[in-house]
């Protein structure tokens, strides 16, 4: 049953038009039902299902605001909690940033609904696909490890302006990190459904690369040309989004993008657009608001810094369109649904045998801002690092980078034609493979 | 309460388990902040569930739900076994637990004020007061925060230990965030970065830290980073503050000192660890001076607790003793494969989620010098006060950290403030330099509310006691 239909909603809701005229309110339903496999020296060693529903309720009597999130599935506890909320309302001190909620848009657009995963097909599927997989990696005397999950989420929202919205979102996601004493590879696949999921090549490819990083050698730390799988290339995204590109940040003076706008910060062959509806984007179609969140916006085109992402509070600041990306808490509003492209791609067998001497990277690990306002960032190489010498690949110990990222997204080489989604945290990114023609390595790690 | 948890654990014995047990909590969450004097913040939640841990057939599983109706239950339990069920068929493991003593106990908190007792226009008003005092020229942002929990939970296992525990959590702190005239940005926190400082004390803990006493240097330190040169390159003495060595025994030590990573089980995710079972009593990892312990008996430590979410009591043991690996944080089922004694570090983040090892509280102890014996005795150094940046690897060995605010010490004087400084290094090789460990007057116990672990993706509360230390001939200052 749609969260929106039950009962439990339907009564806060007549609860609130009943008794809540004059407030200005929003309130949220959601719902998660998830369960996740870890497995470790080809055992599934841990694993944990959860079906958690619970509600968000935020008063406000002009700027005088209090918020309330609820596990309970008892409509006289929310009751309580609502009164409590306007005792709150009466007295506290206010919130000069408080900007109200948004309205509804002039036409809600129809999206079509994610398809839900079933339990008790992930299950058959686990049955299915583990002993196959585990008996592969035995016989090529190695270990699994890793994770095979799905969630699906389900969430509702209503406020006092008629602002009436819900949206669901559904992943499964398998991880497979080959192990041989110290060297590992590492591939993943993240769907809609199971049927989506690329298992066979997750497989192939985590096996593959552990194979190749057998004995790596030590070199040199400096600036190298460096290949990109499209992982590593998404770690980078993220955290450009996440220190960058949100506009609040932006509009506080504390990112590399502020008082950037219509100039050229990354290449001139990439492009970075917000789309929850690209077809690879795993996303809910609203936003913590329940705003829609589906037309793209285009943040960067040509390499030029060319917009941001707006909540209904920016919005009315800076008398823009709402693009539907408010966040839960008071981040303000951050690209969560990013899509990395290029007019011009190439097969990355191609690119890699384009590169004289370069590093090739599987993806980074403890990626964290060092400078924020400069786009400088830390994080080590995992899961299978390479030299690559006139398109040959031979092994290397893992490496440590700091550069600033938007340097390194400035000098492009090739783009690859093997975009992929990779989740994080908030949503998750679309990117291929990148050739990129220096970054910083400043240290060598022990094998 | 044993007669409802019974009644679940007694639906999983029908289903012919090897073990379950049940955690049963409440968990009641305040969190305020203020922007400006403005209350940019103002949130509370209460969770309430349940989760179900069984063994079946030498295979864990776990479900758990904040449906707490009766007729739930059955489903929940169900599904746990079902999880067991499907990795016992998958797998060739046969999962044993290290046996412990039943008990049936109730901890009680030790907090003296209930931080849910005090009003909520008080606590406004105390953030409100230190906000204003940062308001200086130049500080463009002010942010004060206080959060608190209350936790009651329940544990029942069908060896038959019941545990009652209730547990408060507070939390505050303040952060200045800087402009120059050149728009270079700088922030800085006090007592620490991430909202503060922590403790499982009441609201005597928000008065004691006070904030409003201290408000003003945090934003002169502010507005001096925000026109500091850059920390330079090289190699020097360093000194590094309480709070930013909290960080440093939390990620070098604490982390690779947890027994399911060093023994792989985290190996996809988190990682290994450079502390590897045949280093355990014979590795020189440190300074002969360093001793640390797990320490989760001291009264008022965030990592500190009554019975783990096995229902193991908690314990000190030492991890390092004169600077040699002694000991890990383990669990059950690590304890039976090692051959020794659960010491109590499986935890878990609520009710929903499976229990990990976790740190406790993990303690540099104590050593016999003052800070400025420590500076004095520097000829070219930097120190380092409050964590900015921090980036390991996955097996916990080369790591660059990165402070808030940065001092040149120059001939044994504390000299010009510096901005972005880092250190980096090799955990063992970094250690071993350890030569001086401030005494205890400088000794704190560090609250840490935000430990990653595990997926789906758990924060653990755990702390660190440690007083300043010096580490001699550390590379510094990365950024050119």
């Amino acid at each position: 049953m749609k969260i929106m239909d039950s009962n439990l909603t339907q009564q806060t809701l007549a609860y609130l038009q009943k008794n809540l005229s004059g407030w200005e309110y929003q309130v949220s339903f959601h719902q998660t039902e998830s369960t996740m496999l870890r497995f470790a020296q080809s055992n599934i060693h841990q694993n944990n299902r959860s079906v958690q529903t619970s509600i968000g309720i935020e008063l406000a009597r002009g700027k005088r605001v209090a918020r309330t999130n609820l596990d309970a599935n008892n409509f006289d506890e929310i009751v309580n909690s609502i009164q409590s909320l306007q005792s709150i309302c009466e007295t506290i001190a206010e919130n000069q940033e408080f900007s109200g909620y948004p309205e509804p848009p002039s036409q809600l657009e129809q999206v079509k609904e994610n398809p839900t995963i079933d339990p008790e097909e992930f299950y058959d599927k686990s049955l299915s696909f583990f002993p196959v997989y585990f008996q592969q990696v035995k016989n090529a005397s190695l270990e699994a490890y890793g994770s095979f999950l799905f969630e699906n989420f389900h969430a509702a929202c209503v406020n006092s302006n008629g602002l009436v919205n819900q949206s669901n979102s559904s992943s499964v996601q398998f991880q497979s990190q080959i192990m041989n004493g110290r060297v590992s590879g590492y591939s993943q696949s993240t769907a809609k459904t199971i049927q989506d999921l690329a298992i066979e090549r997750v497989i192939e490819e985590s096996i593959e690369t552990c194979q190749n990083g057998i004995s790596p050698a030590t070199i040199e730390p400096g600036d190298y040309t460096v290949f990109l799988k499209p992982e590593a290339v998404a770690d980078i995204v993220r955290m450009m989004a996440f220190i960058s590109m949100g506009t609040k940040a932006i509009d506080e003076k504390r990112s590399y993008l502020s008082g950037k706008l219509n100039t050229k910060v990354l290449d001139s062959c990439l492009n970075i657009t917000e789309d929850p509806l690209h077809p690879k984007q795993i996303s809910m179609y609203m936003d913590h608001q329940g705003y829609p969140h589906i037309h793209p916006v285009k943040m960067i085109q040509n390499g030029v810094f060319h917009d941001m992402v707006f909540d209904d509070k920016f919005a009315k600041k800076y008398n823009k369109s709402n693009t539907g990306n408010a966040l839960p808490g008071n981040m303000g509003p951050i690209p969560t649904n990013l899509v990395l492209e290029s007019s011009t791609t190439q097969d990355p067998t191609e690119m890699i045998s384009q590169v004289e001497k370069g590093i090739y990277v599987t993806r980074f690990w403890y990626a964290n801002p060092v400078s924020p306002i400069d786009g400088e960032v830390t994080a080590l190489t995992r899961d299978g690092t390479f030299w690559i010498e006139n398109g040959q690949m031979k092994p290397v110990k893992n490496l440590r980078y700091s550069d600033n990222i938007f340097e390194v997204l400035s000098g492009i080489l090739a783009v690859g034609n093997d975009s992929r989604f990779t989740g994080s945290f908030f949503g998750g990114t679309v990117a291929p493979s990148l050739l990129c023609k220096k970054m910083r390595f400043t240290e060598v790690l022990p094998e | 309460m044993k007669n409802k948890l019974s009644f679940y654990l007694d639906v999983a014995k029908s289903l012919h388990v090897q073990y379950a047990d049940i955690r049963f909590e409440e968990i009641h969450s305040h969190d305020l902040r203020l922007r400006n004097e403005s209350v940019d913040s103002n949130r509370m939640s209460v969770q309430i569930g349940y989760g179900v841990r069984v063994l079946k057939n030498g295979s864990w599983g776990f479900a758990s739900t904040n449906n707490i109706e009766q007729k739930s239950v059955e489903e929940t339990v169900k599904q746990a076994v079902q999880l067991a069920e499907i990795a016992a068929k998958v797998s060739t493991q046969n999962i044993q637990l290290a046996s412990i003593p039943v008990v049936e106990d109730f901890v009680e908190s030790v907090a003296a004020i209930d931080p849910f007792e005090v009003s909520l226009e008080e606590k406004i008003e105390y953030l409100k007061e230190a906000s204003s005092v940062m308001k200086i020229p130049s500080v463009f942002l002010r942010e004060a925060s206080m959060s608190f929990r209350k936790l009651h939970k329940f544990f029942l296992s069908t060896e038959d230990s019941f545990i009652e525990q209730t547990r408060h959590e507070t939390g505050c702190g303040i952060t200045a965030f800087a402009r120059s005239d050149q728009g270079e940005f700088q922030s800085r926190s006090y007592p620490n970065a991430f909202g503060g400082d922590y403790s499982t004390f009441g609201y005597e803990f928000v008065t004691k830290t006070d904030l409003v006493g201290n408000a003003l240097q945090c934003a002169q330190e502010a507005v001096a980073l925000s026109n500091a040169p850059l920390c330079p390159s090289g190699t020097k003495d360093i000194i590094i503050m309480g709070n930013q060595m909290a960080l440093q025994i939390h990620e070098s030590i604490g982390h690779p000192a947890e027994l399911d990573r060093v023994m792989g089980s985290e190996a996809a995710y988190a990682g290994t660890s450079y502390m590897t079972r045949d280093k355990c009593g014979v590795f020189q990892l440190a300074s002969p001076i360093v001793n640390i312990t797990a320490d989760a008996t001291v009264p008022g430590a965030f990592g500190s607790f009554g019975y783990d979410d096995e229902g193991v009591k908690a314990q000190k043991v030492y991890l390092i003793k004169k600077g040699i690996l002694e000991g890990y944080l383990n669990s059950r089922e690590t304890a039976y494969k090692t051959g020794d004694q659960p010491m109590g570090a499986m935890r878990a983040d609520g009710y929903w989620n499976y229990p990990l090892i976790r740190m406790t509280s993990i303690n540099l102890l104590p050593g016999d010098q003052s800070l400025q014996q420590m500076i004095s005795d520097i000829d070219d150094g930097i120190l380092f006060d409050g964590i900015k940046s921090w980036s390991i690897d996955d097996r916990r060995m080369n790591f660059q950290f990165g402070s808030q605010y940065g001092r040149i010490i120059r001939k044994g004087n504390l000299q010009e403030v510096v901005k972005n400084p880092t250190y980096m290094g090799e955990s063992p090789t970094f250690w071993k330099s350890c030569d001086a460990i401030g005494d205890e007057s400088h000794y704190h116990i560090y609250g840490v509310p935000n430990c990653g672990k595990g997926e789906p993706g758990q924060l653990m509360k755990l702390s660190h006691g440690t007083s300043p230390v010096r580490f001699r001939n550390r590379k510094v200052g990365v950024i050119q």
